[in-house]
Order: structure tokens, then sequence, then C-alpha cells
């Protein structure tokens, strides 16, 4: 009765949190056992500085936003914490890094949530934003490096600093902003409008083209198909949402289709990855080791994990970074894969509710943006994983090791409590797209 | 709102897909080779240890918890024991014995544990009828030939000695397994158990018996017919046929596999071309020594069946059962009239009743046989020592009456 009570009296937000922390909590207990067969001071710090980040993060949101989502970020602080185990799990040598990176993540958020009503900055400049982004592309283009030696040189370093950033990973957000502002002001021309019919299909066929170019050369200069197609499959949600042309949409998809083929023939890596996607098993021990590897960590997690640290997912090359939800799929099983799964959906679907109730075009189209971008980067590597898709290089924002990606996407659901901070009060904006 | 329903259909097609590797395809993958799971599995079993009758430890498990080791503290007990190894496989009672040292169970509280709390397999102790002091100074005594001895006590069949040299090192043999495997000396062949040889004139007291009890032969020459040892049966060729002797071969069992949990030689074919070479034993019957351990041990049972026996007790939940198969009630090998006759006229060496022969084994060289049984008079324990390549019994009869010796005492 009493706790029917509480339960009555916290509200939804907190309880999740609760819920959050608890799993946390038990995770690291869990795995500092496991890993010390002791108590561990290490793991009771790192739980504590958790839960410090998620206060603030909780605690700082109601205050800067007190109207905004109330579900996006006990999400968001649950798949951190979970990730960042992960990382002890799999790559102990980085958990601090993470650790730190957690930290500036919730700290982007709540800038993002802080800035201005409007985002005036973001949503007035969008081809500085895009400039921008490409002079970034540019640089790393001449000064790029690896921080681990060799492959592909997708990084910046810090000066002075044994820091490193992804350049590709903040031109997600940029990118974001550039077609929000874009599609906010061509609404007009795409959408039904006397213009429409002067200009036949131009007004379609013109920023597809121009948008499948930039892919493509995203595609050649990274080798590979998972960036390039996820920047691409988000334009052409955009597109889509902007002029509800479901054609150019199915000519956007065979573009692509056409992008795959030329990546195939052109790049190795990008052969390999199709090629063991489409029959790995001849190949199980050299060139689809990885693939194979990911789908025997899934098979023997079955319905409820081997338990953390009890599997054996470090048999997965580079396992932390793009084969995380392998490692949960094994450790925490059926159920904490749909877990994960469900906060990705909840994550997406907020978006597009936060999309659906914006006041202006530009809140709409950047939320309606960022629920595809994350959705869409979580699909691709959770199906890639699962052998459902070919293998991309995306990680599985807020949960793989890497920095850059957890500070985009931390600032991405900062933007999202922003733009849900003054919603239409329960009115749908546009009935149906 | 279209996107939206599209995004979630896409995330519902991830969780399809884990459905059907994680459920759908699941033996698939855990059944391929490749999948370090199998291994990983396999090198946490806490593997039960084997004992031997005073409870020394033969083999036992090493290692960390997530790489166990089998380590094998008397190397000697190798012929019964055998090996475990995760590139060679199994011999001998870790063979014989696999599911019960390794824990392999249907009940569904362990297998809950196992695989809910990620437990390892463990099973159970299991303790031999060995004795390590006996095989301990048949080793020692047979050191550097190609031999085999076993002892056994009566009526129990319980096997207390099982020598077969050379023999090998356990502890080593993933280092070693391609050496002992071309070695021309065989060791990693159990002679005892799988050991093919002529019989020769060993088989003579047993023909004895059976001709004793069909009335082909007079108790009154039998003291005769083992006299000097070199005597044969020749007398038999007129009044047996074939089948006679094939008969009184199946009686004793020489046409049979014994029933023990290691491997054992497949049982020789008892077809017959040439009857006198046959009575001999210089024919196609080959015996192993175990077998001809437990026809002399049923001259020592008034002509009962005596069950060899390898494994006395499995330990479960802390408490020894005893391991035995069904028992079948068989007819005795020959009438106890019979057994005790021929028993109590084989040669006399002290206080055992014994036999010793050599038998050719190729051109220039013998194989010799001796078995014992003691004490004569009610004998408790009889022994068979086969050495190869001996121009004598000497050793072979010297051996099989010092185990004797320290078995009685």
């Amino acid at each position: 009765m009493i706790l029917r009570q509480m339960v009555h009296r916290l509200s939804w937000p907190v309880l999740l949190l609760v819920l959050a922390a608890g799993f946390v909590f038990v995770s690291g207990l869990s795995l500092g056992l496991v890993e010390t067969a002791a108590f561990s001071w290490e793991f009771a710090i790192l739980s504590g500085i958790w839960l410090g980040l998620a206060l603030a993060g909780f605690f700082g949101l109601r205050w800067l936003c007190p109207d905004g989502d109330p579900l996006l970020f006990p999400i968001v602080i649950l798949l951190m914490g979970w990730g960042l185990w992960l990382v002890e799990r799999l790559a102990p040598n980085f958990t601090w890094r993470q650790m730190i990176w957690i930290g500036v993540g919730v700290a982007a958020m709540l800038g993002a949530a802080a800035l201005p009503t409007r985002l005036s900055a973001l949503r007035l400049y969008p081809y500085t934003w895009l400039l921008g982004g490409l002079l970034l592309l540019a640089a790393t283009l001449i000064f790029g490096v690896n921080p681990s030696g060799g492959g592909a040189r997708l990084w910046l370093k810090f000066p002075f600093l044994n820091v490193y950033f992804q350049p590709s990973e903040l031109l997600k957000l940029l990118f974001l902003i550039f077609l929000a502002g874009y599609f906010s002001r061509r609404e007009s021309l795409l959408g039904i409008s006397p213009q429409r019919g002067r200009l036949g299909p131009l007004p379609y066929i013109a920023p597809l083209l121009l948008m499948w170019g930039f892919c493509m050369g995203l595609l050649v200069w990274q080798r590979d198909l998972g960036a390039a197609a996820l920047f691409f499959l988000v334009f052409l949600a955009l597109f889509y949402l902007a002029s509800g042309e479901k054609v150019y949409v199915g000519i956007g998809l065979l573009l692509l289709l056409v992008a795959s083929v030329f990546a195939y023939f052109a790049f190795d890596l990008v052969a390999l990855r199709i090629d063991a996607w489409l029959n790995p098993w001849p190949e199980a021990g050299n060139r689809a080791y990885q693939i194979v590897q990911s789908l025997y960590a899934i098979g023997a997690g079955g319905m409820f994990g081997e338990g953390i640290g009890q599997g054996f997912p470090v048999y997965i090359p580079v396992v932390h970074s793009d084969f995380a939800f392998a490692a949960i799929a094994e450790e925490w099983g059926m159920i904490g894969s749909l877990v994960v799964i469900l906060c990705f959906a909840a994550l997406t679907y907020r978006a597009f509710r936060i999309a659906l109730l914006a006041r202006w075009p530009f809140d709409m189209y950047l939320a309606a943006g960022i629920g595809v971008m994350l959705g869409m980067q979580a699909f691709l590597i959770m199906g890639g994983v699962a052998r459902l898709l070919p293998l991309t290089g995306v990680t599985l924002p807020f949960v793989s090791y890497g920095g850059s990606s957890l500070l985009v996407s931390c600032a991405m659901i900062g933007l999202l409590l922003n733009l849900s901070n003054h919603l239409e009060e329960g009115e749908l904006r546009r009935g149906d797209s | 709102m279209v996107l939206n329903v599209a995004m979630l259909a896409l995330l519902g097609l991830v969780v399809l897909s884990l459905v059907y590797w994680s459920a759908v395809r699941v033996t698939f993958l855990a059944d391929r080779e490749d999948n370090p799971r199998g291994v990983e599995a396999e090198l946490r079993i806490r593997r039960g240890r084997i004992l031997d009758a005073n409870e020394v430890v033969l083999a036992q498990n090493g290692g960390t918890p997530e790489r166990q080791v089998r380590e094998y503290p008397l190397p000697i007990a190798e012929p019964a024991v055998g090996y475990y190894s995760l590139r060679y496989g199994t011999a001998g009672v870790e063979e014989a014995l696999d599911p019960i040292l390794r824990g392999t169970t249907s009940d569904p509280a362990i297998l809950f544990a196992r695989e809910v709390f990620n437990q390892p397999a463990s099973g159970a102790d299991v303790r031999l009828t060995l004795d390590i002091t006996l095989q301990a100074n048949a080793t020692r005594l047979l050191e550097g030939r190609r031999a085999a001895a076993v002892l056994l006590s009566i009526p129990d069949g319980a096997i207390r000695a099982m020598v077969s040299l050379p023999s090998f090192d356990p502890n080593v043999l993933e280092e070693t397994f391609d050496l002992l495997a071309g070695d021309a000396a065989a060791p990693l062949l159990n002679r005892v158990t799988q050991g093919v040889y002529q019989p020769g004139l060993v088989l003579q007291p047993f023909l004895a018996a059976a001709a004793l009890e069909a009335g082909d032969l007079r108790p009154a020459d039998l003291p005769a017919v083992f006299d000097g040892q070199t005597f044969d049966l020749v007398s038999l060729e007129g009044e047996w046929t074939a089948a006679d002797f094939t008969a009184a071969v199946t009686d004793f069992g020489f046409l049979s596999a014994p029933e023990i949990p290691i491997p054992v030689g497949a049982p020789a074919s008892g077809t017959v071309e040439d009857l006198g070479l046959a009575l001999r034993g210089e024919e196609n019957l080959t015996v192993t020594p175990l077998q001809v351990a437990l026809a002399a041990a049923s001259l020592g049972t008034q002509g009962q069946h005596v069950k060899p026996q390898l494994v006395s007790g499995v330990r479960q939940d802390g408490r020894w059962q005893a391991y035995r198969r069904q028992q079948v009630v068989e007819a005795p090998r020959v009438s106890g009239e019979a057994a005790a006759r021929v028993l109590s006229a084989l040669p006399r060496g002290g206080s055992v009743a014994e036999y010793a022969s050599t038998v050719s084994a190729g051109p220039n060289t013998s194989d010799s046989w001796y078995f014992g049984l003691a004490p004569a008079s009610s004998p408790r324990f009889v022994v068979v020592v086969v050495v190869e390549g001996a121009a004598s019994p000497e050793v072979a009869q010297n051996t099989g009456r010092r185990l004797l010796d320290i078995a009685l005492n």
C-alpha cells in the first residue's frame, strides 16, 4: 500500500531514472565481482560518477527546459551507463576515457538544451554550418590521423592533448542543422504550391543528385558504406517529409543501390563486408571471421544471456566499438537486446512526436532529422551485427566506445530537449506527413 | 506518420533477426567447430578425480578456473587410467567413464544452475580397483621390456594391477603424441586388454579341463600332462574335432570380449583349419592377457565365471556408490571337479599354482606366458604376465611370483 502510494507519487521520469540507476549499479557490482572476485572501489567510484552525472543532468534539464521531453534523458543516461560497463568489460584500458566523454556528453547536452529558443544561430545560417562541416572534412583529409596507427585516417588530434576527434561525427550534426534550415526554406517549393507546375521535377531532382554526389564523395573518402548511406537515408527521409513524394524517394533508394554496387567493385573493404554478409560460412576463418564470431555471440546469449563478464564476446575483433551490440546479445541475451532496441525505438518515437508538435518548420525538420539519424544509425549497426545488413562502420549511439560519437549524439538529444520545451499544446502541426 | 512506422519496422526487423540467430539457428551455431565457446566450456569443466582402491590420486584437475589442466601424479597408472586431452580425446577410464567424470547430467536443477548461473560442469570422483603399490612393482619388474601384466583378486575379479609396457606419461601427451603414435613398440596400446597374442601351450590347462569334463582325458593322466611343461595334448587329436576345440575355448571365454569399461580387443573368430596346431595354441586363435587371466581365475573358483572389475565406486553427493553393472548369472565355464583337478595338477612354485610357456611369435622371436594362482590351496589372486621377445619364461615367471607374493602379504 505504502509502496503503491510511493510509486504513484513518483513521476515517470524519476521512476525510469531509478530503474536505470538500479540496472547500472547491479551491472557494475556484478562485473566487479566477476572480474575481481571482491568488492571493487573502481566500480563503486565509476558508479558514483555516473550517478552524479545522472542527477546533474536530470535536475539541470528540469531547470533549463522544464517542459522538455521527460523520457529522453533517462533513456540516454541508461544507455551510456550500460556502454560504460561494456567498455570496462571489453576494453578496460578505455574505461576512464569513456567516463570522461560521458561527462563531456552530459555537459554538451545541457549546453544544447540551454541554447536560446528558436535556435536562431543554427536556423539562420544553414549554409555557413554546412561549409564549416565541409572545411572540417577537408582539414581531416589533410591532417587526419588514426589513433590506432593504421587504417582510415578519420581523426583530428587536438594539439598538446592525447585526445582525438572524428569530424565526420560532428558533420552529422552540422548536416542535420543544414538540412533543417534548407527544407524549412524550400518547403513551399517542394510542397503543394503554385510554383510546382512551372518548375517541373527540377526542384526534386537537383537536390537529390547534389546530395547523392556529396554522399558519393563521402563514400570515396571513407571507403565505407555506413556513413554515406546514413547521410543519404536521413536526407531522403527529410526530403520525403518536405515533399511527400514517394517516387523521388524510390529514385533515391535506387541511387543508393547504384552507389553500393559501385563501392562493391571499387573498394576492398566494402566488397569484403558484402561478401561476408551474403555467405559468411566458407570464409568463417578469415574474411568473414568478425561477423561469424558475432553470430556465435548472439547464439550463445539465447534468451537470458550468459551474464555480464561471463560470455566470450572478446573473440569478436574490435568488439568494443562496432560490435557492442553483439556483446550485449551474448551477455544480456534477447532480453537485454530487446531493451536496447526499445530504447532506440522510444528515442525515435519521441523525436518524431516532438517533430509533429513543433511550432516552426525548422524545429520539425531538426527533430525528425535527429530521430532518423539516431534510429537509422542504431538500425545499421544492430542489423549489421545480426547479419540483417552488410556490416557498416557506424557506432551504436551512446553505447559503443568512442568520444566523438557520444558527444555529438548527446548534443542531438540536447537539441531535442530544447525543441521539446516549447511545443504546441497537444495539437499536431501536420496531420499526416 | 509514415516515417515513424518505417523506423519502428526497421528496428522490428533487427528483433526478428536476433530471434532467428538466438532461437532458430542456435544449435547450428553452437555446434560449429570454429565456435570457440565449445573449447572454452570444455576448459572450465571440473573433471572428477580418479583414485586407486586406497584413494591414492591417479588423476586430478589443476590449473586455473578458466583453464583447467588434467594432471596425473602417478603416470604409471596410465594403462588403466588412460588420458584426457583437448586435442587427442580420451582413452582408458578417462574415456569409459567420461560422462561421470565430466558431470554429464539430465538433472533439471543442476542444468538450470549451470545455464543460469554459468556454473562450470563438475564431475564425480571415480575409484578404481587398482592398487598403486602392485602397479608400481609390476612396472618396475618389467621395466624396459615390451610386456603386459594383470593381477586380479578372485572371486570378485577386481583388477589390482594392469601394466602395459612401454607406457607413456599422459601429463605430456600433447607434446609427445605424434612420436607415440608412430612408435613401433605401440606405447599407446593397452597390451592387457588389446594386445593380441598367440596363446601357445598356455591354452593347455583349459583344454585339459574341458577334456576332463567331456571324458576325453582320464584324471589319472593329468599330472603327466603338465609334467615338465612341454607335453602337449596331441593325444586329443584323434578324439576331438574342430568343434570340440571351439566349444572348449568358447567355454573359457577366449572368443568373447571381457566385460570391462575400457576398450578391449576384438575377440578372435574361432575358426580352425589345422586342429593339431590349434591344440598347441599356434593357429588362428589369439587371446589377450586379460582373457587368460579370467580363464585362469575360473580354475580357482570351481569353474565359476569371474567378472572383471576395474571401477569400484563413484562418489556422488560425498558418498561412495558401488559402480557395478547388472550381473548376469552364467553357467560355469567348466565343472567344479574338472577345475579343481586341473588346479591341483598345475605345477607348484612354492604356494603358487602356475603355468609358464613360450610361443613362437615370428622368425627367431617368441613371447613367454606365465599365469599363477595363489595360494594354490584356495586361490585369492591370479596373475598373468606376457613378455614379448623372451626366449624363456623366466622373467614372466619371476615377475608373476613376486606380484602374487606382494599381493598376499
